[in-house]
C-alpha cells in the first residue's frame, strides 16, 4: 500500500501571477502604432499639404492642431463626465479612473489649445494675451480641471475623494460648454470662427480653401479620436498597474 | 491698381508652437512610462516580499 503524503491544502497564493497582466494587450500596442503613423499623416497635411496663408504666413498652420487639440480636449473630458456618472450610479472605482484619464488627458490637450493659441495670436494680434471672452473662459476651464487634479489629492478617503471627484468632474464640463459657445454669444470678441460666421470684430480669421480643408479633417480626426482614446486607453492601464500594487501593500502590510 | 498682399515671415512661431507641441505631448507620455517603471518596481518589491512571507 502506498503511503499517501498528508499535505495541508494549500492556501491561496498572495501574489498573483503577474507576467499575464504585465503583458501589452495587442489591440493596445496596434493602437498606439496606429495614433504616431496617424500622428504623423496630421503634421504632414498641416506643414506641407495645405497651402500657405497669404496674409498670416506660416504661423495659421497652427491652426490645425489648435482647433483639432479643444476637439480632442472636448471628448476626453466628456468621457470624464461620462465616468463620473456611471461611478455614481455603479459605485464601481474603474469609472473613477476613466474620468480621471479623461479629466489629466483633456487638460493636457486644453494646454495645447491654450499655448499654440497664445503663440499664434503673437504675430497676429500683436499680444501674447487679451482679456477677450474665449481666451478668458478657455484659461477658467483649464484652471477648473486643474483644480480637479489637486482637490482629488487632498482627500484620503477613496470613496469620498470618488465620489466627489466624479460629482466635480460632471460640473466642470459647463466651463467646456462655456468656452465652445462664448463666440457665438458675445459680441465684443474679437477671437475668429473657423466653422461659420465670425463675429464681426474677429480678427486673425481665414477662408478655407479645400487643401485646408482637408488638413483640418484629418487633423481633427487625429487629435479628437486617436490621441484622446490612446492617451485615456494608457492612463487607464497605469490606473490597473497602481491598484493592483495597492492592493499588495495592502495585503503585505496586513500579513505583517 | 490691384492690392498687393505681403505675406509676413511668422515662421518663428510656428516652430514654437511645434515645439511647445511636442513638449507637452513628449512630456505627458514620458510622464505615463516614468510612473509605469516605477510602479512595476514597487510591484516586484512586493511581490518579492510577499514570497517571503509566505514561504
Amino acid at each position: 500500500m502506498t503511503a499517501i503524503p498528508q499535505t495541508r491544502p494549500a492556501s491561496p497564493p498572495m501574489v498573483d501571477s503577474s507576467a499575464q497582466a504585465d503583458r501589452l494587450p495587442l489591440w493596445l500596442t496596434a493602437l498606439t502604432a496606429i495614433t504616431i503613423g496617424a500622428v504623423i499623416v496630421g503634421a504632414y497635411f498641416a506643414l506641407v499639404y495645405a497651402g500657405m496663408d497669404v496674409e498670416q504666413g506660416a504661423v495659421q498652420r497652427i491652426f490645425y492642431v489648435h482647433i483639432s487639440a479643444f476637439a480632442g480636449a472636448f471628448i476626453a473630458f466628456l468621457a470624464a463626465v461620462v465616468g463620473g456618472v456611471a461611478y455614481l450610479i455603479r459605485r464601481h472605482p474603474r469609472w473613477d479612473a476613466l474620468a480621471l484619464a479623461g479629466v489629466e488627458v483633456g487638460l493636457i490637450l486644453a494646454l495645447v489649445n491654450l499655448m499654440t493659441g497664445s503663440i499664434w495670436a503673437r504675430p497676429i494680434w500683436n499680444t501674447w494675451w487679451t482679456w477677450d471672452p474665449r481666451l478668458v473662459s478657455d484659461a477658467i476651464m483649464c484652471l477648473t480641471y486643474a483644480a480637479y487634479l489637486m482637490l482629488r489629492q487632498g482627500i484620503d478617503n477613496p470613496d469620498t475623494r470618488r465620489r466627489f471627484a466624479s460629482v466635480y468632474g460632471i460640473f466642470a464640463f459647463i466651463t467646456v460648454i462655456i468656452t465652445l459657445v462664448i463666440i457665438r454669444i458675445r459680441p465684443d470678441t474679437i477671437h475668429p470662427a473657423v466653422i461659420g460666421a465670425s463675429p464681426q470684430n474677429a480678427q486673425g480669421g481665414f477662408g478655407l480653401t479645400d487643401s485646408m480643408i482637408a488638413a483640418m479633417g484629418v487633423n481633427m480626426v487625429v487629435w479628437s479620436v486617436f490621441v484622446p482614446a490612446t492617451l485615456i486607453a494608457w492612463r487607464l492601464r497605469l490606473e490597473a498597474l497602481a491598484e493592483r500594487v495597492e492592493s499588495l501593500r495592502a495585503r503585505v502590510m496586513s500579513a505583517d | 491698381m490691384p492690392e498687393t498682399i505681403v505675406t509676413p515671415e511668422t515662421g518663428g512661431y510656428l516652430l514654437l508652437g511645434i515645439a511647445v507641441v511636442v513638449m507637452l505631448m513628449a512630456g505627458f507620455a514620458g510622464w505615463i512610462a516614468a510612473r509605469f517603471r516605477s510602479l512595476r518596481r514597487d510591484l516586484e518589491t512586493l511581490e518579492t516580499l510577499a514570497h517571503d512571507d509566505e514561504a
